[in-house]
């Protein structure tokens, strides 16, 4: 235990989620996925604003709502009509879209956790001064705070706009729904920068490890699908190994699975971080 | 005796290729120490295992008395790798900043501190400025200020000097002068001048084994050798008319093109003037020359330890 305590220094990993964050900030990597997800999540709450949700929460036209749950049902593996029903129509649609692009922008923000330090080298000024653990979990923790803040921002943005457009929605109900969602979001991303933390760990930059990280996701899922054809409980056991896993249940607004998801996206954690700490605890630099 | 740093059967493998051999030497504080080799020889290797940068395949080292991974050195050992980089887009002076942070020092202190570091390699005015828009020399000379941070007692350098103006490298050897009574330096390096000039011990790297460490000084036997450039190739008649002088015990000659006559004579309380003799004779004979050391020059005999 006093090991790890002497291993685990707070201060130093303060001192280097700070570095982190400037990093994002000023980097040039950095500045690159704010742009990008900027202008995503401009052009998106835009077309929200014109009450597109609401459109979907009026179930009048049988036609639509049987492409629209099709559509929906394929995507994002749930049933919506609860989600528009019972809940504010826009904060729901913002949900659903924040969901299903995640994987796509957290490969992109968490990349460069210590595939940057290791293909610079500048882990060599920092390993006199701090421990690799240290750098290991600043980094780790980094990532989930430029994820997460970027995300708390959006859907604050979201809450705002569901507050002015879903003219039914009482505050309070949109107040405890952006909650609500701001935790899965980060139930759900976390499993995300846990990969990216061992796929960053495995190479020398973070292009590569975007590109690492997108490309194991994609054959695990193909592989996944191809099974469950064939073989039912194989694709499961396969889908169990995708930090996706968590979608269905955060996707149920139910508490019970709210929980259950925060403890599965903990065990993915421990899981892909346990790994990238073992390569990255190995690797010579 | 106190040793900083502590060695035993240390080895290196990459992917099956063995470039450290048992390598075992112990470095005592204030002894400053170069390491020097051929390329290839296992310099950088060994001063990574130093650093912690690299683990060894087999072996153990000590730095300090603590493993290279332990916590308790933050702030007692710095190093200067070869190849390291600055983070991109962020000020310099934020960046060793926060190097001074991890070592320890309050946010205002980290911030002076670096103004201090940067004072040292005359960047002070490159504050604001990020790696990117900096030359190579200058971004040597930031990492050289990162090393510099606190009051570590042992410093590890790469390559100090390499790259450097010669205005800047005599500044940097100048600062490791005076810091040498409150740290104890290893440095690695191709430029035996420096090695020369700052370290009292040298390892002598080759193939991957530690073939010697011995001091300079008994190295280049400054009192009973003088060396010299000539204006001409030595040849046998040149070595032939210096070996007649009476005290001379050996006369050898450099490889061709090095134009180097090393004249070793036996030591007495008249050292004095059987140099003035040796010089009197090139004169008459009229055997021109450059330069002239007492002793023999370090390049020289680490080349012949060397092959």
């Amino acid at each position: 235990m006093s090991l790890l305590s002497r291993s685990l220094r707070a201060r130093q990993i303060l001192v280097l989620i700070k570095q982190d964050i400037a990093r994002a900030l000023q980097g040039s990597h950095g500045q690159l996925f704010f742009i990008f997800f900027g202008i995503f999540w401009f052009w998106i709450l835009w077309k929200f604003s014109g009450g597109v949700a609401n459109s979907l929460s009026d179930q009048n036209s049988v036609e639509e709502v049987w492409l629209i749950n099709l559509v929906f049902s394929w995507f994002f593996e749930s049933d919506p009509k609860v989600l528009f029903s019972d809940h504010p129509a826009t904060l729901s649609l913002y949900y659903l879209f924040a969901i299903t692009t995640m994987p796509m922008f957290v490969l992109v923000a968490a990349s460069n956790q210590t595939a940057g330090d290791i293909g610079s080298q500048y882990l060599r000024f920092l390993i006199p001064r701090c421990t690799r653990i240290e750098v290991f979990v600043a980094r780790f923790v980094g990532a989930t705070v430029i994820v997460s803040a970027s995300y708390f921002v959006i859907t604050l943005a979201a809450a705002v706009m569901s507050f002015m457009i879903d003219n039914n929605a009482p505050l309070i109900q949109v107040v405890t729904y952006t909650l609500q969602i701001t935790l899965s979001i980060l139930a759900y991303s976390l499993p995300f920068i846990a990969m990216m933390a061992l796929c960053s760990a495995c190479v020398g930059s973070a292009g590569l490890s975007a590109l690492a990280g997108g490309s194991v996701y994609s054959i695990v899922a193909v592989i996944a699908s191809f099974s469950s054809l064939r073989w039912p409980e194989v694709g499961e056991l396969i889908n169990y190994l995708l930090p996706s896993m968590t979608k269905s249940m955060l996707l149920s607004l139910n508490l019970a699975d709210l929980v259950q998801a925060c403890f599965v996206a903990l065990a993915f954690v421990v899981l892909y971080g346990g790994a990238g700490w073992l390569v990255f605890s190995r690797r010579d630099i | 005796m106190s040793l900083v740093i502590h060695t035993t059967g240390l080895s290196k493998s990459f992917s099956g290729k063995q470039v450290l051999k048992d390598v075992s030497f112990q470095v005592e504080k204030g002894v400053t120490t170069g390491l020097v080799g051929h390329n290839g020889a296992g310099k950088t290797t060994l001063f990574s295992l130093l650093s912690g940068f690299l683990k060894p395949t087999e072996g153990s080292v000590e730095v300090l008395g603590c493993s290279p991974a332990d916590p308790i050195l933050s702030n007692r050992f710095s190093v200067l790798p070869q190849d390291a980089g600055f983070v991109h887009g962020i000020k310099v002076g934020n960046q060793l900043a926060r190097l001074a942070e991890l070592q320890g020092f309050s946010s205002k202190e980290a911030k002076r501190e670096a103004v201090r570091v940067l004072e040292i390699v005359n960047l002070k005015g490159e504050w604001g400025q990020t790696p990117d828009n900096l030359s190579h020399g200058m971004r040597k000379r930031i990492a050289i200020a990162q090393s510099f941070i606190g009051e570590p007692e042992l410093i590890l350098l790469d390559e100090p000097t390499a790259g450097l103006d010669p205005e800047s490298a005599k500044n940097i050897r100048n600062y490791i002068r005076d810091k040498q009574r409150q740290a104890t330096f290893v440095i690695s390096s191709h430029n035996m001048e420096d090695i020369e000039d700052l370290c009292q011990d040298i390892l002598l790297l080759k193939a991957g084994q530690l073939t010697h460490q011995e001091s300079i000084a008994n190295l280049t036997a400054r009192t009973t050798v003088l060396t010299f450039k000539m204006e001409q190739e030595v040849n046998d008649e040149i070595k032939q008319i210096i070996s007649q002088i009476s005290s001379v015990t050996k006369v050898e000659s450099g490889k061709t093109g090095e134009r180097r006559l090393t004249v070793f004579f036996s030591s007495s309380e008249k050292d004095a003037l059987i140099e003035i003799e040796i010089l009197k004779c090139l004169a008459t004979s009229n055997l021109k020359y450059r330069e002239m050391i007492k002793g023999e020059r370090l390049a020289d005999k680490v080349l012949e330890m060397s092959v």
